[in-house]
């Protein structure tokens, strides 16, 4: 029997080798990707991260391929996987959230590696600053607007004094635009409630303890809370009926009224147009820059205006349509 | 070829260092019989306590022994929990690691703390093994788990160690032979808990940074390798063999999740649903065996059967 057993634990090793080989046709560059979790904002970084590096491979005449694989939210599996792709000895990695960076960044200090969706990567260790990040990481920030949007939130309700932030208190990405928030509201003399939670569980509670005198609600670039922007529309529509402006176009298109964002397709093309430098112009990544987004876009939510009863005021409207 | 053997060790470096966790849950699940769930919250304490201290400028080694013995201190809280207060063992092991969310975040200031390119325990090693950040991990992993086991094996040889194994087989016998079962169960949770701790110390180490969502699933991961080590072992092995099987079961998990990530057919998001299957397939196989081939019993009742025959055989002549 244990004959047996030894027998199909070699075939299955040498199978699954087989297999991990078996598709290596060879491209001019191989590029791994790991993202942290399925969301559509990372996912639309990845698309466009993609989809740009081949356009641009395709008019230089390479091939490239690329290993793109999603942790599944869990950061171990970030660390399995980023030993993984550096064994395949890819030419450059890309990693999409901060846990993603962090994993690859403790497993090699020579290949280069590019990140996105990272709010603040000096604050977070990834770069030693980010106008110089001197070690093999650089990328793009996705740090969005957040003095602009509580300005926008100033002009969607104009008598607004109480302001409530969302967020989850595990990511410090979140924190970050907390504190940005806080200084915007000091400014416009508006008071800022912090309410932070942990689990998709507490929104429901997190909404019905909400004061009653809160005029509007910020919800930053938050992981979690980008996973139940439909769950917090609902809850919002069904109860308190407060206007809500996301830190993300993506998230607001589910749950906000309105907002300046960050098009993370777009960003993941400026990610890419990096890489290509790293990889065809040879430039060294230690001396790129984090860039941050060239355009900022404006978005308005009608649909949502209306199922919670709330009216957008004309001028604001009319800025959509320039936009 | 190389490259898959390089990610295979990747993934057993990793193993080797969870296998404290692995080692931990151990204890209280078989040992002492107790489902003990402040695995996720005990473990990210010692990954914050030991990143904490370092970037404060305490040396690694004592910055993770200090942080298993944090660990030890949110092992009495549940304990406590549970016998002074007559907490059912799941429900007191929950509040405790509930509690420890708010704690951590005290302890790190925050969600996250980083320790890029500050001196660890596993740079130590690298610098010993030339800069081969593999090698070192492999390294300290076999070392750490090595004298962790002999630790554990001694312990459970001595008066009080027997006492905990005693409680964890029949409690009411134990109380009836005087032993306090209650300072048992104490005392294993701390170990247990302080084990799982420096596990989560070294992991931080290892990943460059603690996280406060770092021990979300570690217990799933814990019973996971302990049930996988436990498929590959025989009742009939001494304990220290017994340590050494779990602490592989953690390695295998590890790499069998490296594999499943490494096959470009399956997408990544296929993984968890492959690792249960495995796990599944590594429960199985006990009873998978006894399909095959049969009970012992019956084996042996064949054998004796012929021996007899042959005595009877050779009395006759």
């Amino acid at each position: 029997m244990k004959k047996i057993i030894t027998i199909l634990i070699a075939v299955l090793f040498s199978m699954s080798f087989m297999m991990t080989t078996a598709c290596s046709e060879k491209t001019d560059y191989t590029v791994g990707i790991v993202q942290l979790v399925e969301h559509t904002a990372l996912g639309a970084a990845n698309k466009g991260f993609r989809e740009e590096l081949t356009k641009l491979m395709e008019e230089e005449g390479k091939t490239i391929k690329f290993h793109n694989k999603t942790a599944s939210g869990d950061q171990a599996t970030c660390t399995t996987i980023a030993n993984v792709l550096v064994s395949k000895k890819v030419d450059l990695l890309l990693a999409i959230a901060t846990p993603a960076a962090q994993a690859i960044a403790a497993v090699t200090e020579t290949i280069p590696v590019l990140f996105t969706a990272v709010t603040d990567a000096e604050d977070v260790g990834l770069v030693k600053s980010n106008e110089n990040p001197t070690y093999n990481l650089s990328g793009t920030s996705d740090l969005n607007p957040v003095d602009q949007q509580i300005e926008l939130i100033k002009e969607l309700v104009p008598e607004a004094k109480k302001i409530a932030v969302i967020y989850n208190t595990a990511e410090r990405n979140s924190e970050i635009q907390v504190e940005l928030a806080k200084t915007a509201c000091t400014r416009l003399g508006l008071e800022l409630e912090e309410e932070g939670l942990v689990d998709i569980s507490d929104i429901q509670t997190t909404f019905s303890l909400l004061d009653s005198d809160i005029d509007a609600i910020y919800i930053p670039t938050d992981n979690l809370m980008a996973k139940a922007a439909i769950t917090v529309h609902n809850i919002n529509k069904d109860d308190k009926k407060i206007p809500i402006v996301c830190g993300e176009i993506g998230m607001n298109d589910l749950c906000g009224v309105a907002t300046y964002g960050i098009d993370y397709y777009i960003l993941g093309q400026q990610t890419a147009r990096m890489a290509f430098d790293v990889l065809v112009n040879g430039k060294d990544i230690s001396t790129m820059p984090v860039e941050y987004q060239e355009k900022i876009v404006f978005s308005v939510n009608t649909l949502i205006a209306s199922e919670i009863g709330f009216t957008i005021p004309q001028e604001i409207l009319d800025r959509a349509k320039e936009e | 070829m190389i490259s898959f053997l390089q990610s295979i060790l990747g993934g057993a470096n990793q193993g080797l260092l969870w296998a404290l966790l692995a080692l931990g849950v151990f204890i209280t699940y078989r040992i002492l019989d107790f489902a003990d769930l402040t695995a996720e919250g005990s473990f990210t304490l010692g990954g914050a306590t030991a990143v904490t201290l370092i970037v404060a400028g305490v040396e690694p080694v004592l910055s993770t022994l200090i942080a298993f013995l944090i660990g030890t201190i949110a092992g009495l809280c549940t304990g406590v929990l549970h016998t002074k207060l007559k907490i059912p063992p799941i429900l007191a092991g929950i509040l405790t690691m509930i509690a420890l969310y708010s704690v951590n975040n005290r302890v790190m200031e925050g969600a996250y703390k980083g320790i890029s390119r500050i001196n660890t325990v596993i740079t130590y090693f690298e610098n010993l093994m030339g800069n081969s950040k593999m090698l070192a991990n492999t390294m300290i992993g076999l070392l750490v788990v090595g004298i962790v086991i002999a630790l554990i094996y001694w312990f459970f040889g001595t008066e009080k160690g027997s006492a905990i194994r005693a409680t964890g087989n029949n409690e009411k016998m134990c109380r009836a032979l005087g032993i306090n079962t209650d300072n048992t169960k104490i005392l294993t949770l701390m170990i247990s808990n302080g084990l799982i701790a420096l596990s989560g110390a070294m992991v931080a180490q290892q990943q460059g940074y603690a996280d406060i969502s770092m021990g979300i699933g570690a217990i799933v991961v814990g019973l996971a390798s302990v049930i996988i080590g436990e498929a590959f072992m025989s009742q009939k092995f001494p304990f220290w063999l017994k340590l050494c099987f779990i602490a592989l079961g953690s390695v295998i998990y590890r790499i069998i999740i490296t594999i499943v990530i490494s096959i470009d057919i399956f997408e990544s998001s296929d993984m968890k649903l492959l690792t249960a299957v495995i796990v599944i397939i590594a429960l199985a196989l006990p009873k998978l065996k006894t399909a095959v081939i049969g009970n012992n019993s019956k084996k042996r009742k064949q054998q004796e059967a012929v021996l007899a025959e042959g005595e009877d055989g050779n009395a006759e002549n």
